[in-house]
């Protein structure tokens, strides 16, 4: 299993892997930026209310002082996110919601839906026939990629984004928001995502056994966990749907007072299952194990490519 | 007492065998009741035309493809068993590669794939038996169509597999790459490789081959030495005058063989017996040409005049005296409808 698994490594060091994983990077450092942007903007000219614009009748000023309050402390908001250690949880948030539903679905499609478009299925089966293992690496494998891709996209924030909070003016956080501020936070929200990472992969993999393709395995790993999101709004089944599982495990919620995102997914999701933490992993765990068993069925199937 | 046991036997176990395998895809029959033996050490090769039903039946060997029935070995053990389809080197139809990596890191890859260290040596020496090193740093994507075989039959050598099984290994080399393939496959089965060859080049199967196997519609339907086959399978021509004919239609019918008006063919060995028989009735023939069918000619004839594959084998083939009977009964009947 070790030199499989050092093989399919191998494969995944790739114009694809790299630029999926470069891709989401630099639309994370995008979004800090239009965040940081919004933020100044905030400052400039604060929401106040229409009857006050431009007033400066007594009652408004209670009204003004409340928008320009609140424009700071969303703009303080943002750029504590967009310190090194508190930006972490934006890397694991994105990862663990639509941008990284996106990138695993791009890497299995890929990385294994591709072996079969490109006839390489053919030498891998022959060389490691045991189809359980093969399924298994690269479930593996595609799991380390968006693990690498987590890793990465953090690097990236920590290193950007407290630069561009600077340079748009931003107010600096205080001594306790320091640049490690935040670092626990950001790494048990990342180990979350490493948990959901998991899942996508997993979705990834079986979209690959099923759809034996690299264009169909990406847009049915997509496409699924598309479904699983709008299936999370139903009432009744919606508990049951993975992307609820999902916001219980990463604990999605309403969004903060900053204009920095810390995940795409909630957002999507009416109304709220109420499933614990644990429920979550919990179904986090059944799908996956759903998924395997479906993968493997379907990798019987012959080899005609 | 001795306290010497006796060596243990050693049981010869064929590097190939089949028996009645058998595989449909919906309605249609891509293999049908095959059964074959590659005995280790053999070069054999595997002929059809195309659709015959030669990559189903090694897609089966390769556990790419699971029969619908039938049984089937590989290297002494009953198939499926991933382990001993990893011990046979393979190249099935065009060789696939990953593009974006060097051809030497396809090979590293597929060398850890199998479950073995990436043996740098081992990689140098397949690619230079195929006579790829200067290239092998470059990225395959680049490769040409005949670099890509040669890296595809480089992977299939990786670990001096017992048994070789190629799949028109010839596809887009030119005809030096045909020849040094052909002189590959010699020194392999020289150094005891069994080589299961399927191709259409039936020149470099004649010239290569030990054992010939033809297989049309999915059957199989003529097996055994590559000589039997061919060249040495001779028949001889006559041609008698208008008069004669119903008289040399009577000597000549204790051969198989087919008729075109005042010519007979024969599939008879000897031009002398045919001449001694026609002379015993008082025919005199106008010509007696002892004929050698290329292998080519052979196969010809039997995926085109016996489409519904009525098997025939060579004199040691499994099974051979059922059906060569078959074969003799078929053709005789065939002459006699002439008449």
């Amino acid at each position: 299993m070790g030199w499989l698994l050092t093989a399919e490594l191998r494969k995944l060091w790739r114009p694809l892997v790299w630029g999926a994983v470069a891709a989401t990077a630099a639309f994370l450092v995008l979004l800090a930026w239009a965040a940081a942007n919004n933020a100044r903007g905030g400052l400039a000219s604060p929401r106040v209310p229409d009857v006050c614009a431009g007033s400066a009748a007594p009652a408004c000023r209670p009204a003004i002082s409340r928008a320009h309050r609140d424009a700071r402390t969303a703009a303080l908001a943002t750029s504590t996110l967009e310190q090194p250690g508190a930006v972490g949880q934006v890397a694991a948030g994105m990862l663990a919601s639509l941008p990284g539903v996106l990138l695993t679905a791009l890497v299995a499609g890929g990385h294994w839906g591709g072996e079969w478009g490109s006839r390489t299925i053919r030498s891998l089966l022959t060389r490691e026939g045991r189809r359980g293992r093969v399924l298994l690496a690269k479930w593996l494998t595609v799991w380390a990629a968006g693990i690498a891709a987590l890793i990465v996209c953090w690097a990236v924030l920590a290193a950007l984004a407290p630069l561009i909070s600077a340079s748009a003016g931003l107010p600096a956080p205080g001594p306790a928001a320091a640049a490690w501020h935040g670092l626990g936070a950001s790494a048990a929200a990342a180990g979350h995502a490493v948990v959901v990472l998991g899942l996508f992969s997993a979705v990834g993999v079986a979209a690959g056994t099923v759809a034996r393709g690299q264009l169909a395995a990406t847009a049915v790993a997509a496409g699924a966990l598309l479904v699983t999101l709008v299936l999370a709004s139903a009432g009744g089944i919606g508990a049951w749907s993975p992307a609820s599982f999902v916001q219980a495990w990463m604990g999605f919620g309403p969004a903060g007072s900053g204009y920095l995102p810390a995940s795409f997914w909630s957002r999507f999701i009416s109304g709220s299952a109420h499933l614990g933490e644990l429920a979550g992993l919990a179904g986090i765990a059944v799908t996956v194990a759903v998924l395997a068993a479906v993968a493997r069925w379907q990798l019987a199937r012959d080899v005609t490519t | 007492m001795t306290g010497r046991r006796p060596a243990p036997y050693r049981r010869v176990v064929d590097a190939i065998r089949c028996e009645g395998l058998t595989k449909r895809f919906g309605a249609a029959i891509a293999v049908d009741d095959l059964t074959l033996a590659v005995a280790p050490g053999q070069v054999y090769g595997f002929l059809g035309p195309n659709g015959a039903g030669k990559t189903t039946t090694i897609r089966m060997l390769l556990g790419l493809i699971a029969p619908g029935a039938g049984r089937a070995w590989l290297l002494g053990r009953p198939l499926p068993d991933p382990r001993a389809v990893a011990r046979v080197g393979s190249m099935i139809e065009e060789p696939a590669f990953y593009p974006w990596l060097s051809g030497r890191a396809n090979l590293e890859v597929q060398a850890a794939t199998a479950g073995r260290r990436p043996d740098r040596a081992e990689v140098a020496r397949v690619l230079s038996l195929t006579g790829l090193e200067e290239v092998a740093g470059r990225k395959v994507r680049a490769y040409s169509q005949g670099m890509r075989q040669r890296l595809g039959l480089a992977a299939a050598l990786l670990g001096k597999p017992p048994l070789l099984i190629a799949d028109e290994p010839t596809n887009g080399l030119d005809p030096a790459g045909i020849r040094e393939l052909r002189d590959l496959l010699g020194g392999l089965a020289a150094d005891g490789t069994t080589v299961f060859l399927s191709s259409h080049l039936l020149a470099e199967v004649e010239q290569v081959c030990d054992r010939v196997a033809v297989i049309s519609r999915g059957r199989l339907v003529e097996e055994g030495p590559t000589g039997q086959l061919g060249v040495t399978r001779r028949r001889v021509r006559v041609r008698v005058e208008q008069p004669d004919v119903e008289a040399a239609a009577v000597q000549l019918g204790r051969w198989p063989g087919r008729r075109d008006g005042q010519v007979f063919v024969v599939d008879h060995g000897r031009g002398r017996d045919v001449n001694a028989a026609l002379a015993a009735a008082g025919v005199i023939a106008e010509s007696v040409t002892v004929e050698q069918p290329s292998l080519e000619d052979r196969f010809l004839e039997l995926v085109t005049e016996n489409p519904a594959g009525a098997r025939t084998a060579g004199p040691d083939a499994a099974g051979a005296g059922a059906a060569a009977a078959g074969l003799t009964e078929e053709d005789s009947h065939g002459l006699a409808a002439d008449r």
